[in-house]
């Protein structure tokens, strides 16, 4: 029988200051096995648990894209016990991956519609990940149009700035950018709350579309309702919810919302789905 | 956590909208010189002000289910996520005719007809439990106000 | 399935046969509380009543060492302690054993999910569940409500049924087969075979005579509303008994909760897992502070829900409870999951 507790063992290959303030932090973490990075093959949409020995695991969406080869990223914020010992790490730390774990995006039913892709805040992780998988050469033409709305507190808040002013430039996506408020002057895209944004900007709902929306619990009740008066069905936008985790796997019982199990049977569940979930997550 | 809203959002975002729609009544009647339009805008103004105070009054009527959510929120920022989605209903911002009285009636009218369109969508979203049925008293409110501004353009 | 009969004086040597194959472990009391323990020669196991805590920690363990790690030159030393035993437990209650049965359906059987739980596993793969009938139902013993019966064989590999002088040993699973000597033993006859019927139909009438199955009815469950039974006002009634003890989730069988925690320094130390509760305010709050089971009502509720709904709703209709009567008994103000049951039946009737 196979263990699904053990862990990969990692390094952290280098580590990257995301926000102003300094509680995000990018770890980019390499195999010490290449056999272990073969075996490592995910979606976009998927989480890990990252171990900090002695500390304990945490489930992390993973940042990355399976496009990007020998490149395993985690965006984490400092918030507990293992997270606060996490960013006192340097390069060279070593660390343990189980994984990848979850359901990920649906991206099989998700070819040849148009996405729209919504995060808000420190949820961008797998997003990041979603959008690098979408514009490979190998995958663009399996999709239609790509929108994509990121939004952020201030400027200093955004995650991965080279990167969204990048797609910003390109023209095989519609790229927004937003702040709520803005405190920079030369800022030259949106100001304005999330929601807001959608129903100024999104294109109105068709059969083919779908959305991929992230963000805190106050954004998403807001969007949903944006989007629902933009004539998105609810089972045309997908949801990823977070729950505190241990195992990852579906057996210590912590995560579960109902009959469903966050980590096994989620974490991605249509706006449906959740709709009919008790409500206690 | 449920995702979905309740009555008290839907009500607070009536007080917010009839807020909205007496400062817009209010800046209008500054600009304007025809003395007779002016204080019809006034009087608007003040019925969006009578308004906001009966949102206010069947708010606190509201029971526990109605108004209890268990949304995650540490920063408090639902109430303006709230004021965002009042706000981005334009019908305020446009410029309406001042030019006559019966204009600025229809006017009125065509806005208090816009928002009975936004809460009945609102409407949707709210869950029997947690209070759809009190939208109902709010569209009612809306529609009497259409009735009291079609009597007076019928008097014009 | 052979069955075979062992006169009741055969026993204590049957016994010591059993446990120079491998580590025989059998019910006895000590400080007044029945529980098993390593086979005791001499001693004659209590077995026919039930055990104070289940046969649960056989197989996932109070407290388990699930790795060890320490650092090397250009790494890590990650050693996993998977369990080696091989035990034999006898006088295993059917109620335990089709637990362990429904236990197995989240560790192993999951479809869901690719992945299966090892150190469970392992455990389950070792162990010979030996039961003992239960011609004595417990005061508060359920089992015929949620699908059990008193001589089940569900997750037991053999049954004895006793007659008196004479037992009825039922020989399950080919492991049993391999393991139980039954070359000296006769076979049980059909007079043998009919006393045990009539034994297991008397124990039938007795469980139900105390408690009347209708009462607890887990389709209704099953197929109610969520909200409504979200709504229901038992669960702030019994918030205002519980204490969120525990002691339920503790003695319960099919609890399997558990917390995983490293501790070490130095980068050297070990992984493991150890019981955790529901029921405690901490089990689900998030490091950002958001708990979304913050006060009783929600974690009793939790607790209610997903026993006699969430769980019979993805595994087939089998409730997520067997009928022991242990949280019923022990339960420090008397909380009693067969009432809770009621009123969530009753609430579909009465939308």
């Amino acid at each position: 029988m196979l263990n699904p507790y053990e862990k990969y063992p990692v390094t952290i290959r280098s580590v990257t200051n995301e926000t102003e303030d300094k509680n995000l932090k990018t770890f980019e973490l390499t195999f010490l096995s290449s056999e272990d990075a073969g075996a490592f093959t995910f979606l976009p949409g998927q989480f890990a648990m990252l171990w900090v020995p002695g500390f304990g695991e945490i489930p992390l969406g993973i940042a990355s894209s399976p496009t990007e080869t020998n490149k395993l990223l985690f965006s984490v914020n400092k918030i507990g016990k293992v997270t606060r010992r996490l960013h006192q790490l340097d390069p060279g730390a070593i660390l343990g991956v189980r994984g990848p774990f979850g359901n990920g995006f649906p991206w099989e039913t998700l070819k040849g519609k148009h996405i729209a892709i919504i995060g808000g805040g420190y949820a961008f992780t797998t997003l990041r990940a979603s959008i690098v998988y979408l514009l490979d050469e190998a995958n663009r033409n399996d999709f239609g149009d790509l929108w994509v709305l990121y939004g952020a507190k201030t400027a200093g808040m955004l995650m991965y700035r080279n990167e969204i002013d990048a797609w910003a430039a390109r023209d095989d996506l519609e790229m927004h950018i937003s702040v709520d408020r803005q405190d920079t002057p030369a800022w030259r895209h949106h100001v304005g709350l999330i929601p807001t944004i959608v129903t100024a900007h999104l294109p109105p709902a068709d059969e083919d579309a779908a959305v991929i929306l992230c963000g805190p619990p106050v954004m998403i009740k807001f969007t949903l309702q944006a989007l629902h008066e933009k004539g998105y069905g609810a089972d045309q936008v997908y949801l990823s919810l977070e729950n505190r985790m241990k195992c990852g796997i579906g057996f210590c019982g912590r995560c579960s919302v109902g009959k469903d199990c966050v980590c096994k049977d989620g974490p991605v569940f249509s706006s449906a789905e959740v709709n009919l979930m008790p409500n206690d997550f | 956590m449920s995702y979905q809203f309740n009555a008290d959002d839907v009500f607070s975002m009536a007080e917010q909208m009839e807020k909205n729609g007496a400062s817009f009544y209010e800046t209008a009647a500054e600009g304007i010189a025809d003395g007779r339009c002016r204080k019809l805008l006034l009087r608007l103004a003040a019925m969006e002000a009578e308004h906001e105070r009966s949102f206010k009054d069947m708010r606190s009527e509201l029971n526990q289910k109605e108004k209890t959510s268990n949304l995650y929120d540490p920063e408090g920022e639902s109430m303006r996520y709230l004021r965002a989605l009042v706000n981005v209903r334009v019908f305020f911002e446009k410029k309406i005719e001042i030019s006559s009285r019966e204009e600025i009636l229809k006017a009125a009218v065509t806005a208090e007809k816009d928002s009975i369109v936004f809460y009945l969508g609102m409407k949707e979203m709210v869950p029997e439990k947690a209070g759809k049925s009190r939208i109902d008293a709010i569209i009612q409110e809306e529609m009497d106000h259409i009735r009291l501004l079609s009597e007076e353009i019928a008097l014009i | 399935m052979n069955n075979y009969l062992l006169k009741k004086e055969d026993l204590p040597a049957f016994l010591k046969d059993l446990n120079l194959q491998c580590e025989l472990w059998a019910p006895y009391t000590e400080s007044g509380i029945r529980f098993f323990h390593p086979y005791r020669k001499g001693e004659q196991p209590e077995c026919g009543r039930s055990t104070r805590i289940s046969v649960k920690s056989f197989f996932l363990p109070r407290c388990e060492e699930m790795f060890q790690f320490s650092p090397e030159p250009d790494g890590m030393n990650i050693q996993a302690n998977l369990p080696e035993n091989r035990l034999v437990l006898f006088g295993v209650r059917p109620c335990d054993a089709r637990a362990m049965r429904l236990n197995a359906r989240v560790f192993l059987d999951d479809p869901a999910t690719p992945h299966q739980d090892p150190y469970f596993g392992k455990r389950r793969q070792t162990t010979l569940l030996v039961g003992w009938g239960c011609d004595r139902p417990g005061a508060a013993c359920f089992c015929h409500a949620v699908g059990g019966s008193p001589f089940g064989e569900e997750g037991l590999d053999a049954l004895i049924t006793d007659l008196g002088d004479n037992l009825l040993l039922t020989v399950g699973t080919p492991e049993a087969e391999k393991r139980i000597k039954t070359d000296q033993l006769r076979t049980a006859s059909e007079e043998d075979m009919a006393a045990a019927e009539r034994i297991n139909q008397a124990s039938r009438e007795t469980l139900s005579a105390n408690f009347n199955p209708e009462n607890m009815k887990i389709e209704s469950i099953v197929s109610g509303d969520i909200e409504t039974l979200f709504d229901l006002p038992v669960w702030e009634e019994t918030a205002s008994r519980c204490l969120n003890c525990g002691v339920c989730t503790y003695l319960c069988p099919t609890c399997t909760c558990f917390d995983v925690l490293d501790t070490g320094e130095n980068q050297s130390g070990y992984q493991f897992r150890c019981w955790d509760s529901c029921m405690f305010g901490l089990f689900t709050q998030h490091a950002s502070g958001h708990n979304p089971r913050p006060g009783k009502p929600e974690r009793i509720r939790q607790r209610f829900m997903h026993k006699l709904r969430y769980f019979p709703e993805r595994n087939g209709g089998h409730a997520g409870c067997v009928g022991c009567g242990r949280c019923v008994l022990f339960c420090p103000v008397n909380i009693d999951i067969r009432e809770i049951a009621e009123s969530m039946a009753e609430s579909k009737t009465n939308r």
